[in-house]
């Protein structure tokens, strides 16, 4: 992997806002002045790692639901039940973003973004052009739209009509046009799509089952919307109530995998593992770790040691429930700007990646997206 | 080749580039439900006030109802002795962005 200038398109924010790329976040998130240029086997070893990645993780999960480590994953005990029969009945996933470092061929994984990954627009439709219109002869990992595709068809095998909705908060441009983008290559696939915001999801007490926004029963539905905010919520408890009726998308059982305590459980089924890290509950006594919060979205309130100090530190509003405690993997620096690979599953198989590069140690809504290829 | 051969964007996505919005949502108010010219449809069925509104009967407080909270019914719904309009709870959920995205 290296990092090499490029020279940006012509009117490129134009370009990619035709595209949908509506959340550039003042012209500082997509980036084109430069890219990252990869040989085809080290895509193969990223290939390679993921799938293998996706199967331990699936292995800690069936672990965990056995053993009943709710308690341990701060998940209210109520939802126990709902989580292994999604788990058991195989309630269909749509697809996750496995964050990894990639430093001088080795390939850790730093967390597994399970329930509301974004970055999903850029690594598949935004970077995929610009490929067309600078690289056209090189290739690039990415066949995230045709596999979603795909995907959405096997799972329209499962579903009870032709019917599938989709739902965000209102708050989130970039939440909107990600749930926008699956909904168009769900519609893309055949289905019957309807969209929604998260408060007008009506739930009616008569048929005990979640309806939209024109009195129509709700049966499968996709949500850009985090599990654990889902059950803090009046409505959390009726996920349960209603659970044959309606199937989430991401499905229940990956509140296990979105959970940071599955790096410890990794850590401990896998400890021979090449792309899993040491991870504990306890702060070590020494050496380089980086302390996360057990619920934490993009970034916030991680905490990067080094030689027993405390060298980085983002703030945010997570941590209440307590940290694991990851041995630190270095991000490759290319004159001050840090890769990581944001490595995409569909279907549980992979699909393509995105890289975010930042300016420290920890990738956070600061972050950058960089095209990539390959050849 | 890893890469897809193809990338189409539909019409669900272009149409959200251009709004970035959808239909505005059917307000938990309670309104009148007058026409244009602001008559209204009325009947008692069962000792129950209904209101005639888009597509069915609503029941009637205060003069006034609420097509956000309730379903409408049907006329032979209304006749039906005991019949309890569905109640919609909505806002149940997406009280935690805070303004903020929920993404990973």
């Amino acid at each position: 992997m290296i990092r090499i200038e490029t020279s940006p398109r012509p009117d490129w924010q134009n370009t990619i806002v035709q595209q949908g790329f509506l959340f550039n976040e003042g012209g500082n998130y997509w980036k084109e002045n430069a890219a990252y240029s990869f040989t085809e086997a080290e895509i193969l070893e990223i290939e390679k790692a993921t799938s293998e990645i996706f199967s331990m993780c699936c292995e800690a999960v069936e672990y965990v639901i056995k053993r009943e480590w709710y308690d341990r994953f701060f998940i209210d005990p109520k939802y126990a039940e709902l989580i292994r029969w999604s788990w058991f009945e195989d309630q269909p996933s749509l697809y996750g973003r496995m964050d990894l470092s990639y430093n001088n061929g080795s390939i850790k994984l730093l967390e597994f973004n399970a329930d509301t990954p974004t970055s999903l627009l850029e690594s598949s439709v935004i970077q995929w052009y610009w490929l067309q219109d600078v690289k056209p002869k090189a290739d690039q990992f990415n066949s995230i739209h045709e596999k979603l595709i795909a995907h959405y068809k096997v799972i329209r095998g499962w579903m009870k009509s032709n019917r599938m909705h989709f739902c965000c908060t209102e708050d989130s441009l970039e939440d909107l046009m990600t749930v926008k983008y699956m909904e168009d290559v769900a519609r893309q696939a055949g289905l019957d799509t309807r969209f929604l915001y998260m408060n007008q999801l009506g739930f009616d007490t008569q048929k005990q089952g979640f309806t939209d926004d024109q009195f129509d029963e709700i049966e499968t539905i996709f949500k850009l919307y985090p599990y654990e905010w889902m059950m803090a919520e009046e409505f959390g408890p009726e996920l349960i109530t209603t659970r044959e009726k309606c199937w989430w998308i991401e499905p229940a059982w990956k509140m296990i995998l979105s959970n940071k305590m599955i790096l410890t459980v990794l850590h401990d089924l896998f400890p021979r593992s090449p792309y899993i890290l040491p991870c504990k509950t306890t702060r070590p006594l020494s050496g380089d770790f980086v302390e996360k919060p057990i619920f934490s979205r993009e970034g916030a309130n991680v905490d990067i040691w080094i030689n027993g100090k405390s060298v980085e530190k983002t703030g945010g509003e997570y941590g209440s429930e307590g940290y694991v405690y990851q041995q630190y993997a270095a991000l490759p620096d290319y004159d001050g700007n840090h890769p990581v690979i944001g490595s995409w599953l569909i279907g549980g198989e992979p699909a393509g990646m995105g890289i975010r590069e930042s300016d420290g140690l920890i990738t956070n809504n600061a972050s950058r997206f960089v095209p990539h290829f390959f050849e | 080749m890893k890469r897809s051969t193809s990338i189409l964007l539909g019409a669900v996505f272009l149409a959200a580039i251009s709004s970035c919005s959808d239909q505005p949502k059917e307000k938990d108010e309670w309104i009148t439900g007058a026409d244009k010219t602001g008559k209204t449809r009325d009947t008692l069925i069962n000792d129950q006030h209904y209101r005639h509104y888009g597509m069915g009967w609503f029941l009637l407080a205060n003069g006034m109802i609420n097509p956000g909270r309730y379903q409408p019914s049907t006329i032979s719904e209304i006749r039906t002795p005991g019949h309890v309009p569905a109640h919609i709870r909505t806002g149940g959920f997406g009280s935690s962005a805070h303004g903020s995205s929920a993404s990973e």
